[in-house]
């Protein structure tokens, strides 16, 4: 029965994923700039999450604990995602010049101030960082899912230190990420907090997915928690909190540093993203990632009812949605409905294409083993 | 003196669980346990009702937050309106950050006044202390009290009672 419904929701993405696709090669035909620019919001959500999931993995192989022994299944299948999420951003890659401002051909019509960030913001060395960081990626999700397998003896010691090389690692990776994907964008602004801040929400997203997919296969309301007389979703709940404050922390820090500094090209990005309609995004994003959770999670009632705990988790991946939209979609957005039409097609596009993949990971886990195949012991 | 209740010593906690378990099926209702450490499910057994300390620390909180963000609105509003750099009088997303801190600092106050009380907390003396084998060369053991004003309580018949459900010694303690 369980098999069936997945096998249909697997139809069913891919179905989406085959008219999504058509649409944003139409509209892609039409016009290649909007198109890119609704492709690379939601390939930059989807490549997030298994990101995150990567980061919490490394940081469960640290710390231990049994909230983490309990999502690492789903983690694991969202890790495994990561090739499709890398492979999702090659068609920005061809044409960099449409996305972003820095990389156009015009360089003396760029203001003075990104003019002196071209040393470093330009096409062959954003390139070469690129390769850098999905290699480090594809590595390190290589070796994080062979230390997270659980039907063999792995020396612990082993994975603890890997996994603190890899944390160490991959910060660096998605600071130069954040920065080059999602930054520049804007590349007269500038936030020494940003790349954090990405990390912190992909973080929230993968857990939130995670949860939901625990919570979709196993009643985690009922099962053993870390101590006594707790349920194993409040210990989950408890997590996702957690991280959950961890980014609304961040993103309070990045606005009240810039809205006490009040320079004009810093508080510019917060500027257009509280007009035109943006405003009523961000209203929705801190309801749904901040005051709703908040206080949600507070009640012990809702964290140990199945349903509660699916809709909370649901509810706060939508605002990690949202938050990535919010962030990103601004700086490309040229108005019309035209170019919403252009999201929908991308979100159905590459989200049905990677939900599909999910769906089979999260199936067959054994086929994430065969992906990683296991070290020979000598 | 007059009789403030009956304290027998249980040698250890699962004995004292059902003694007390036997004892509230009987109809005792006013009891207390003493135990070196937290018994499972003993709380329940004697009705203890649920704890409120933690709508206590929320409305600390809340308390905290109100109170500190009046006072600032207060201060730069009414009091000493000073324009800095071209900024509102109120401006929040600065004053969030103090009434943040207030708020854990109300929460954790009413935790620690609100703990206090509910404990009866402080109090110097307690009629238990009475007790001989309550005192601290014989203490460290587990005990069932109950009070003489439980309407179920007959001298006689509780002692009795006390003993047959395995108590190591049972005792009168004066008020």
């Amino acid at each position: 029965m369980m098999r069936f419904a997945v096998d249909r929701c697997t139809g069913l993405a891919l179905a989406a994923a085959a008219a999504g696709l058509l649409s944003c090669g139409a509209e892609g035909i039409a016009d290649v700039r909007a198109m890119l620019a609704a492709w690379l919001t939601t390939a930059l959500f989807l490549l997030g999450l298994p990101l995150g999931a990567l980061t919490i993995l490394t940081v469960h192989g640290l710390t231990g604990g049994r909230w983490g022994e309990a999502v690492r299944q789903p983690l694991r299948a969202l890790v495994a995602t990561l090739p499709l999420g890398l492979l999702f951003l090659l068609p920005v890659l061809l044409r960099l010049d449409l996305v972003f401002p820095w990389a156009s051909t015009d360089g003396a019509a760029l203001p003075e101030t990104v003019r002196e960030k071209l040393a470093y913001l330009n096409v062959p060395f954003f390139l070469l960082r690129f390769a850098v960081c999905a290699a480090i990626w594809l590595s390190l999700a290589w070796l994080v899912l062979g230390w997270t397998a659980e039907d063999e003896s792995r020396d612990r010691r082993d994975a603890g230190k890997g996994c603190a090389v890899g944390l160490i690692v991959h910060g660096v990776a998605v600071t130069v990420f954040a920065i080059d994907w999602m930054l520049s964008l804007e590349p007269e602004f500038t936030s020494t907090i940003y790349a954090f801040l990405e990390a912190a929400s992909e973080v929230v997203g993968a857990f939130a997915l995670a949860m939901i997919m625990l919570a979709a296969k196993r009643a985690i309301e009922i099962l053993p928690g870390g101590e006594e007389d707790v349920a194993l979703s409040e210990d989950v709940a408890n997590m996702a909190f957690g991280f959950m404050l961890m980014w609304a922390y961040l993103a309070f820090m990045q606005w009240l540093v810039i809205w006490g500094g009040d320079l004009p090209e810093e508080i510019h990005w917060y500027v257009i993203r509280s007009s035109h309609g943006w405003q009523y995004l961000l209203w929705l994003l801190i309801a749904g990632q901040f005051a709703l959770p908040l206080a949600a999670f507070l009640s012990r009632d809702v964290k140990r009812s199945h349903a509660g705990l699916l809709g909370l988790a649901g509810i706060v991946l939508a605002g990690h949605f949202i938050d990535i939209f919010w962030r990103i979609r601004p700086a490309l957005f040229n108005g019309g409905a035209q170019e919403l039409w252009c999201d929908l097609a991308a979100m159905a596009g590459a989200g049905g294409l990677w939900l599909a993949l999910l769906f089979f990971l999260a199936e067959r886990p054994d086929v994430i083993a065969l992906w990683r195949r296991r070290p020979a012991h000598g | 003196m007059s009789l403030h209740g009956i304290i027998a010593v249980f040698a250890d906690p699962e004995a004292l669980t059902e003694a007390a378990c036997t004892m509230r099926a009987r109809g005792y209702r006013r009891m207390d346990a003493f135990s070196p450490f937290s018994v499972r499910g003993l709380a329940e057994i004697l009705g203890m009702p649920k704890s409120r300390l933690p709508w206590v620390v929320l409305g600390g909180g809340i308390l905290g937050a109100v109170l500190v963000y009046a006072l600032i609105l207060y201060s730069v509003e009414i009091d000493y309106p000073v324009n800095v750099g071209g900024r509102p009088l109120h401006s929040w997303p600065a004053f969030a950050v103090i009434a943040f801190e207030a708020a854990i600092l109300g929460a954790a106050l009413a935790g620690f006044v609100g703990m206090l009380s509910a404990n009866r907390l402080p109090r110097y003396y307690h009629p238990v202390f009475n007790a001989g084998s309550f005192s601290y060369a014989r203490g460290g053991k587990f005990y069932l009290f109950i009070e003489a004003a439980d309407p179920k309580f007959r001298k006689g018949v509780t002692k009795g009672q006390l003993t047959r459900l395995g108590a190591q010694s049972v005792e009168e303690v004066e008020a």
